[in-house]
């Protein structure tokens, strides 16, 4: 058999990606006793205890009946919230679903998207395993750059992607800089904006897209469950847009992906007005820590907003990953981000921020030196 | 037939009276890809031996020969199926003996001789089948005399070069550089920017405003000057080998090298390579980007022995994994994986009398020009030992002086090989992780058949 010549041109390039093995099978391989998880920036404190209740008498017997298909009463409730129309929301099984969906409902043969060469590798991928063209602009000074991505706009150009604050640099554009953006655009083609780290910021000037949406319907906004709100392991985000642009990309939507016990603990999640303001707290003490700490081994550090920190190392990043890992701590190796030599540190629990510091200082017994 | 990209395809039957077709398919083929009257007759030469032998060993059964255009080189491809056929006359060995048997199996030899690579490729992916490929002849070798090598850069952008440029970088890293740090193979201008036409090689070069080193204080040139550059191709399914970075300025030359090295990471960081690695690292390759793993004696006749540093860098987070090693082969993996800090659960395996087929098949890749023949186990058979034996007396008669066999720790029975191996003269030489089902260590000839007596058995 020659598998080869049924395989498209473009997924015998791409590489699949490769999630990392359960814990206690890194454990028994890398030889420790603890693992520290500070590659995926999830949220240390877990989820708000009124989701947790949920999980906890999540019925038995309910586990055999479909889930809402659409997730109706989360769209009730995010209508309410941000005062627009329930079906201005589609839900997806986190919200690398709803990438798929946009990039399926707009994209052609011949089309290409556009985004930054260092940022969530998701949009990216998505495009080129569906046979597209991704457009990638470079950063500048850790930030996307307007002008640039505005300047490799074409006809076939059918959607920008823009993470803000991004992952994994913590820059965000300002309100006027995106509001900005969008006028330059002037709703030729679908904007994107990722806010799945908006929760984490904190500045005056970062903007809320979701009261964009009224004057920008080609706007897109993305938000997740699996960050601020702790849900990850149950994959639950949205995305939210004009009634029109929404309509069309509802044809390409995977109904009943989100199951019963997510819906329900993303619907409970929201009210509880502790939880943010605990985990802010949290996350601004040990970035602070972490920053300092960082200094004072002498590596460089790009911190930003979000709820992660780069990290320099004049060492391979993927040998340093190898090392880190062996201590009981996993950070995320920047290689596959296109920044050789960075790690990227998930903010954790204070007994997780001295391992890592810890670790890196071990890893690098002569300074920063490899 | 069919013609699709640079490729085209004939479908035949493996028949001695389709012969003149196969032939005149893949001579016109090669000549209409533009490639020259030498290059042809050697296709030719190559494709009526592979043909014949294919008649021998699968006879009636259908054939597909594909010939495709690298710019740089010609490659013709010939498919076929499984069906009906006895996996031992993919040895290149198979029967090489005075006999009739023999003179049929001696036409992979005169295949091989006649073209830069040979090799036979198997597996799901790609299907069996014989693979020739032939490289143009180019006449124009980059300058001998000393040029204006060292710059001073005022700053410098680094970016995919053109043609134009990708010649002027050739010339000055022939100026600059000996062949241990840039391969006799690619020291022709034309050649290298056909090679990147092609896109089987990549390169990137770092240029600015600058002015020329010498004679001091040189006016400034309105135009662009190369301050560096770097070069990387694809081998296999997981590696990317790459050369340099060759640098040429004088002033920015930590810069200049760390820039390549992270332009290029970022290039092959989302392919699906596991890892880049260089056996033709300059003194100039960035300190921490990349880690040792070992050295391997490069013999190149009439040039001498060189020893060979490889340098290697994951692409990715090693998620840890199994390893299936021969006993004997322990200790080397225990080093190499503590060194490299690899996270490895080794599991012991060898022969232990069960049965096996009765016939092991070995595939040779043959590189000429590197005096370099590589073997990998296919599949495994009661013969192997013998099968080994004969492979390293046939290549060591043919006069390559490197020899090479990769062993495949993700495919339990490879085990079984090492300890001929070790007994037959190889010895493991490098550790290669990720590069193909598993980690490949790969072991080199370090003795000559003659030098001792072989086990056979």
């Amino acid at each position: 058999m020659q598998l080869e010549r049924l395989v498209p041109e473009h997924i015998r390039k791409f590489e699949a990606y490769i999630p990392s093995k359960p814990d206690a099978e890194l454990m028994k391989l890398f030889g420790c006793s603890r693992l520290f998880r500070l590659n995926n920036n999830e949220n240390p404190l877990g989820p708000p205890p009124a989701s947790r209740e949920i999980m906890k008498r999540f019925p038995p017997s309910r586990a055999s009946l479909y889930p809402s298909g659409d997730s109706y009463y989360m769209r009730m409730r995010l209508g309410e919230k941000f005062g627009l129309h329930p079906d201005q929301f589609l839900f997806g099984n986190g919200a690398n679903e709803a990438i798929a969906f946009v990039i399926k409902a707009f994209c052609q043969e011949g089309d290409n998207i556009v985004t930054a060469d260092k940022t969530f590798a998701v949009y990216e991928w998505v495009a080129q395993f569906s046979g597209f063209e991704a457009r990638l602009v470079s950063l500048r000074d850790f930030a996307f750059d307007d002008e640039a991505m505005l300047g490799s706009i074409d006809g076939r150009t059918k959607i920008i992607f823009i993470c803000n604050p991004n992952n994994p640099t913590g820059t965000y554009w300002s309100k006027e800089k995106l509001c900005r953006f969008l006028d330059a655009v002037a709703g030729r083609l679908i904007v994107v904006v990722d806010e799945a780290y908006c929760e984490f910021v904190e500045e005056e000037d970062y903007p809320n897209a979701m009261e964009l949406l009224a004057a920008y319907p080609n706007l897109v906004v993305f938000r997740t469950f699996s960050k601020m709100y702790g849900l990850a392991g149950l994959r639950i985000g949205y995305l939210a847009g004009s009634l029109e642009v929404v309509s069309i990309i509802r044809r390409t939507c995977v109904v009943y992906s989100v199951n019963a016990v997510a819906q329900e603990a993303a619907l409970v999640a929201m009210d509880d007005e502790e939880h943010i303001p605990r985990t802010r707290a949290l996350v601004r003490e040990e970035k602070k820590f972490l920053v300092q700490e960082a200094a004072r081994l002498g590596i460089e550090v790009q911190a930003g907003e979000g709820c992660y920190v780069m990290m320099k190392l004049r060492m391979s990043d993927t040998l340093a990953y190898r090392k880190l890992m062996s201590r009981g701590v996993m950070v995320r190796s920047m290689t596959g981000f296109r920044f050789p030599n960075w790690i990227r540190v998930s903010i954790g629990t204070h007994e997780a921020m001295e391992a890592v510091i810890e670790a890196i200082g071990s890893v690098l017994p002569q300074g920063n030196g490899a | 037939m069919s013609l699709s990209g640079r490729g085209i395809s004939l479908k035949t039957l493996l028949d001695e009276a389709f012969l003149p077709v196969a032939l005149s398919f893949t001579e016109k083929s090669v000549r209409a890809f533009g490639f020259g009257a030498a290059e042809a007759d050697r296709i030719r030469l190559a494709s009526e031996e592979i043909f014949l032998y294919l008649c021998q060993i699968a006879k009636d059964r259908p054939c597909e020969i594909e010939v495709s255009n690298g710019v740089y080189c010609v490659k013709a491809r010939f498919l076929f199926d499984a069906v009906a056929f006895d996996p031992y006359a993919l040895n290149f060995t198979a029967r090489i003996t005075p006999d009739e048997q023999g003179f049929k199996s001696l036409g992979l030899l005169i295949a091989s001789r006649s073209v830069d690579q040979f090799y036979i490729q198997h597996g799901l992916n790609e299907g069996i089948g014989f693979v020739l490929i032939k490289e143009k002849n180019y006449t124009d070798v980059a300058d001998e005399a000393p040029a204006d090598t060292p710059v001073a850069l005022e700053d410098f952008t680094i970016s995919t070069p053109d043609n134009a440029t990708i010649k002027r970088f050739v010339r000055k890293v022939c100026n600059g550089y000996e062949e241990i740090y840039f391969p006799s193979r690619y020291r022709y201008p034309a050649k290298v920017a056909d090679m990147a036409a092609s896109g089987d090689y990549h390169l990137l070069v770092a240029t600015g405003r600058g002015r020329v080193a010498a004679p001091a204080g040189g006016a400034w040139r309105a135009g662009q000057e190369i301050g560096g550059g770097l070069l990387w191709r694809r081998v296999g399914r997981g590696m990317i080998e790459f050369f340099g970075p060759y640098i040429f300025d004088t002033m920015q030359k930590k810069e200049i090298a760390a820039g390549l090295a992270d332009h290029f990471l970022g290039q092959v960081a989302k392919t699906n390579a596991t890892f880049a690695a260089t056996s033709y690292a300059t003194s100039d390759l960035p300190a921490g980007y990349f880690e040792t793993l070992g050295d391997i004696e490069f013999r190149l006749p009439g040039k001498g022995v060189r020893q060979c540093p490889f340098f290697y860098r994951q692409l990715h987070e090693d998620m840890g994994s199994q390893v299936w090693s021969h006993p004997d082969l322990v200790p080397f993996l225990r080093s190499r994986y503590d060194h490299l800090v690899l996270p490895r659960e080794i599991l012991t395996s060898k022969w232990e009398g069960e049965r096996r087929n009765a016939h092991s098949v070995l595939t040779v890749r043959f590189d000429r020009p590197a005096s370099t023949a590589r073997l990998r186990p296919a599949w495994d058979g009661e013969d192997a030992a013998q099968n080994i034996v004969d492979h390293v007396t046939v290549l060591t008669n043919e006069g390559f002086a490197n020899i090479f066999f990769d062993l495949d720790l993700g495919q339990s029975w490879q085990c079984f090989m090492t300890q001929v191996l070790l007994e037959n003269g190889f010895a493991p030489a490098l550790l290669l992780p990720d590069a193909g089902e598993g980690d490949i260590v790969v072991f080199q000839l370090r003795e000559p058949p003659n030098g001792k007596e072989k086990r056979r058995s």
